[in-house]
């Protein structure tokens, strides 16, 4: 049996790497992406040391301190209705927001890439059916999913983190989809197929790995949409409960005192609008990199 | 000035990703009244760039220093507004891909109408009938009906024949016709310079003809300039370019080209190739930007760049080594 | 032309169906029994429990029910809640104009910002413009809809006392007072769109700023003005569509959570004490009716892609 040199196996095109070398000079030349990246960094740290990070317990009320406004003796950002102290709270919120944006979105990409590859590169029955499905999920707002989830399963994180995970599926299902369409006309593609290369190496070796640039950028846009769409599902009171603290419902309960006392309404949001700002600066400092036009 | 078009050193600066571009190096160049003038060369000698900066279409961070003069007036110093009135009416270009350069969203009627409209003012059915009247010039059938076609319905012929009838649509004194047949098969490259023949000859147009294939220049001109590198080398007669090609690089080109009714065992089997690539010049130099590729070249070639100098009568050719004058074969 | 759109039509109607069966499939997975669901009761006596049944036809195989309860919906009968008493229907019709208002408002904003702000930005690429629109679109991106919509009430109804920061006035009531109680919530839910709709319009006009075919209006001779406007953006704006189209079902997310910090009766609010309480019959008709309308809307923009297309229209394929 004679072996083959199937053109492309072992010299990969690369689009996996952003062009070799330089990379990371091209990637720093943009402010607001290092910036982006800064503050991608930040956060996980935050949310990882936690623990070391905050002065006080987030759940434990001091009632002898309630609503005291920022800088006050001891507590910088001041302290919520029961006294806790908001800071300490913002960052344990912190491992809520990031686990569940980020859970989400490997949950959605792990399910969505499979599918996606498949449906781009066979066409036919299984392209129809995955577009249906897609369809009847896009059908339906994320709130709804995950109120439905809610009732049928119980509310719990990993409830959300599922609904998340179910709305962020038609956006990588599509990427990978046309990519995979793409992917396949490519003469490398052709002629692994000609040769009679097995299937799943196709799709594992040469498929996959060409599309990682477009799928890591899809991550970048998605964890973001997850973040926003967590802190909602807590601000109306489906994510962790109290007094476990979350950006969203750290914001809920700030609502009733937004009058007299709007500090702790502002900066549970303003947590919740730089991390998701991070993102899509570190985002769109990726699609940049990986823009050929842009090399 | 008794020439329709003169430009007189033309030097054009693009940028790119990696810095300057001298596109167009002190390029000298005229087309007279009802002439057919040929700028020939391979891709990315400057030809295109040059028709381009005529009509102001360059990118706006492009430097372009030289004088055009069209029918007396400066055309470079020209505010936008005037240049926008000469744009399609007085001088119109014709494209090299014709699928890619009309809108896919609009009729035919509709792209060529709004030129009528534009420049000439007519509305409505006048407009309509002027430009039926247009597709007919250029041999398209059922003109009335093809005017509501969208192009992407038509054959990459008529899609050029379109381009030429929309050009002509403002009765244009100097027609610029970049690659034109490029991008279309033998037999409809044959179909469109034909028509394009015709029309010079019936309307007595002024052309500029901007080409790589030696075959369309033999068709249509009656005079060439030879770009290299973004200067013109050559600049004659079309007969006597083809009969007696001076400058190395033209000899070259013709030598290049497939002629019909060679046998075998002839002296020139083989196509001579030029070996080498096209330079882009980044920076100005002093020497000339053939001699490493030229078979003919010296040490002074490498030192002094040359200028154009008469040969012959209305023949220049700028080179310190030119070919014997020549007794070649005139072009098939 | 009419090809393209009965498969269009016809792939939506599937998805409307399956959309449905996975609603009639979520209701009936609750945990309890449906009685407990379609009523709000708990204690039932045997006798009470089968007579409601019996009522409700919860003995049938559920394919019977499923094709009895879409007979019900498309006569118009969707049940009553049993929170309020009220039939589902009359609810949604006193809750629907407003949603309905709110969302045409946003759409509006969104479209009115958007766009033009993405063709300046494509115009005047990498100058300041282009800088200020794409932080303004980060900012609209980034930003978490119920907090802006905190801050806008923090700001304006609170401390400027400009505008009223809960409740509603029917138009035919009192324009003025109508769109006080709206341009915030609009403004906010429109904000998310708009930023969207002006990464999307910029990249579009991007790329066909560089075709032949602008090249080609250029050398005719035609304005800058009809350059960009007619040639250019005419076929940006097909892309534009299929994105407002994805951004539809996000949109109505955000609806329910403006709804609620902004004292909307809405069909958001509607849901959400819907959903608190247990309405089982209301939190259906809602999910149906929510994918009819993303469902029908991604038909409408199917519409507008053809018409913008003439390749798609003549064609009749895609």
């Amino acid at each position: 049996m004679t072996t083959v040199t199937i053109p492309g196996e072992g010299s990969l095109p690369s689009l996996i790497e952003p062009s070799g070398r330089g990379w990371w000079r091209r990637f720093s030349r943009r402010p607001p992406a290092v910036i982006g990246l800064a503050g991608v960094v930040i956060v996980v740290a935050v949310a990882v040391f936690a623990p070391l990070l905050a002065h006080y317990s987030p759940i434990v009320s001091q009632f002898g301190h309630v609503l005291e406004g920022p800088f006050s003796a001891g507590h910088i950002l001041g302290t919520d209705q029961l006294g806790r102290d908001e800071l300490s709270r913002l960052i344990y919120g912190s491992q809520t927001t990031l686990e569940v944006g980020v859970l989400a979105t490997l949950l959605a990409m792990a399910v969505a890439v499979p599918i996606g590859i498949a449906s781009g590169f066979y066409r036919g029955a299984v392209d129809m059916l995955a577009m249906r499905i897609t369809d009847v999920v896009l059908a339906f707002p994320f709130l709804l999913i995950a109120v439905g989830l809610a009732a049928i399963f119980g509310p719990s994180l990993q409830n959300i983190i599922l609904a998340l995970g179910v709305a962020q599926l038609p956006g990588s299902v599509r990427i990978a989809r046309a990519e995979a369409m793409a992917l396949r006309e490519q003469d490398f593609v052709q002629a692994a197929i000609v040769t009679g290369v097995k299937e799943r190496v196709i799709l594992f070796r040469h498929l996959f790995p060409n599309m990682l640039s477009p799928l890591l950028v899809q991550a970048s846009v998605s964890i973001p949409a997850a973040i926003l769409g967590s802190a909602l599902l807590s601000f109306l009171g489906l994510g962790v409960q109290p007094p476990t603290p979350s950006w969203g419902n750290m914001l809920a309960s700030a609502q009733t005192y937004l009058y007299n006392d709007p500090w702790i309404a502002i900066f549970p949001g303003v947590a919740i609008f730089l991390t998701t700002l991070s993102f899509n600066l570190l985002g769109d400092g990726l699609r940049d990199l990986f823009d050929p036009s842009m090399r | 000035m008794d020439e329709l078009l003169a430009i007189e050193e033309l030097e054009v600066r693009l940028f790119d990703r990696a810095g300057v571009v001298l596109a167009v190096r002190d390029v000298s160049l005229s087309v007279g009244h009802g002439e057919v003038v040929a700028l020939v060369g391979e891709s990315g000698c400057g030809k295109s760039v040059t028709a381009l900066a005529l009509l102001r279409l360059l990118p706006a961070d492009a430097v372009v220093t030289g004088t055009i003069t069209f029918q007396g007036r400066e055309l470079l110093g020209l505010p936008l507004k005037q240049m926008r009135r000469i744009r399609g009416s007085d001088i119109a270009m014709v494209f090299q891909e014709p699928m890619t350069s009309l809108n896919p969203s609009f009729t035919i009627g509709n792209q060529i109408v709004e030129v009528l409209k534009l420049h000439k003012g007519l509305g409505g059915q006048a407009a309509r009938t002027r430009a039926a009247e247009l597709l007919s010039l250029v041999r398209i059938g059922s003109p009335e009906q093809r005017l509501r076609s969208f192009p992407h319905q038509l054959s990459g012929g008529m899609r050029q024949r379109a381009m030429i009838a929309m050009a002509l649509a403002c009765d244009p004194k100097l027609l610029i016709l970049d690659e034109p047949t490029t991008a279309l098969d033998v037999t409809t490259q044959a179909q469109i310079l034909d028509i394009v023949r015709d029309l010079q000859r019936r309307l007595g147009l002024s052309i500029l003809l901007i080409t790589h294939d030696l075959g369309v220049v033999a068709d249509l001109a009656d005079r060439v300039a030879v770009m290299y590198a973004g200067s013109k080398v050559e600049d004659a007669d079309v007969d006597r370019l083809f009969a007696s090609p001076r400058h190395p690089y033209t000899a070259g080109l013709l030598r290049a080209l497939p002629r019909l009714g060679r046998r075998a065992g002839d002296a020139q089997q083989r196509l001579m190739e030029i070996p080498g690539l096209v330079p882009v010049l980044r920076a100005p130099v002093q020497a000339c930007a053939f001699s490493p590729r030229c078979p003919r070249s010296q040490d002074d070639c490498a030192t002094v760049t040359p200028h154009l100098e008469d040969c012959e009568p209305r023949h220049t050719v700028a080179c310190f080594h030119p070919e014997a004058p020549g007794v070649r074969e005139p072009a098939l | 032309m009419r090809a393209y759109l009965l498969r269009r039509a016809g792939i939506s109607l599937l998805t409307l169906i399956i959309a449905s069966m996975v609603v009639f499939l979520g209701v009936r997975a609750v945990p309890g029994s449906p009685a407990t669901a379609l009523t709000g009761n708990t204690d039932f006596s045997q006798a009470a429990l089968a007579a409601i049944n019996r009522a409700y036809g919860l003995d049938n195989p559920l394919p019977v029910q499923y094709v009895d309860w879409v007979g019900q919906v498309v006569a118009g009968h969707l049940g009553s809640s049993p929170v309020t008493g009220m039939s589902v229907v009359t609810e949604l019709g006193n809750a629907f104009p407003i949603t309905f208002e709110l969302t045409v408002l946003a759409m509006l904003i969104a479209l009115l910002f958007g766009i033009p702000t993405g063709v300046v930005a494509a115009i005047r690429r990498g100058r300041g413009a282009d800088y200020a629109s794409n932080g303004l679109a980060l900012f609209g991106l980034s930003i978490p809809s119920f907090w802006f919509g905190i801050m806008l009430i923090l700001l304006f109804s609170v401390y400027l006392k400009w505008l009223p920061s809960a409740g509603f006035i029917p138009f035919s009531q009192s324009p003025g007072a109508n769109l006080a109680h709206l341009v915030m919530p609009a403004f906010v839910l429109g904000t998310g769109v708009a930023a969207v709709l002006m990464r999307q319009t910029r990249s579009g006009m991007l790329e066909t700023l560089r075709t032949d075919y602008v090249r080609t209006a250029r050398a005719k001779g035609l304005s800058e003005w009809v350059v960009v406007g007619k040639h250019a953006l005419r076929n940006s704006l097909v892309t534009v569509a299929t994105v407002i189209g994805l951004q539809f079902g996000i949109l109505l997310s955000g609806v329910a959570v403006t709804e609620e910090v902004f004292g909307l009766p809405g069909i958001g609010q509607l849901t959400i004490n819907a959903v608190f309480q247990r309405d089982y019959p209301t939190i259906q008709a809602v999910a149906l009716l929510t994918a009819a309308i993303v469902i029908l809307i991604n038909l409408l923009m199917d519409f507008v892609y053809m018409v913008l297309s003439p390749r798609v229209r003549l064609a009749g394929e895609l």
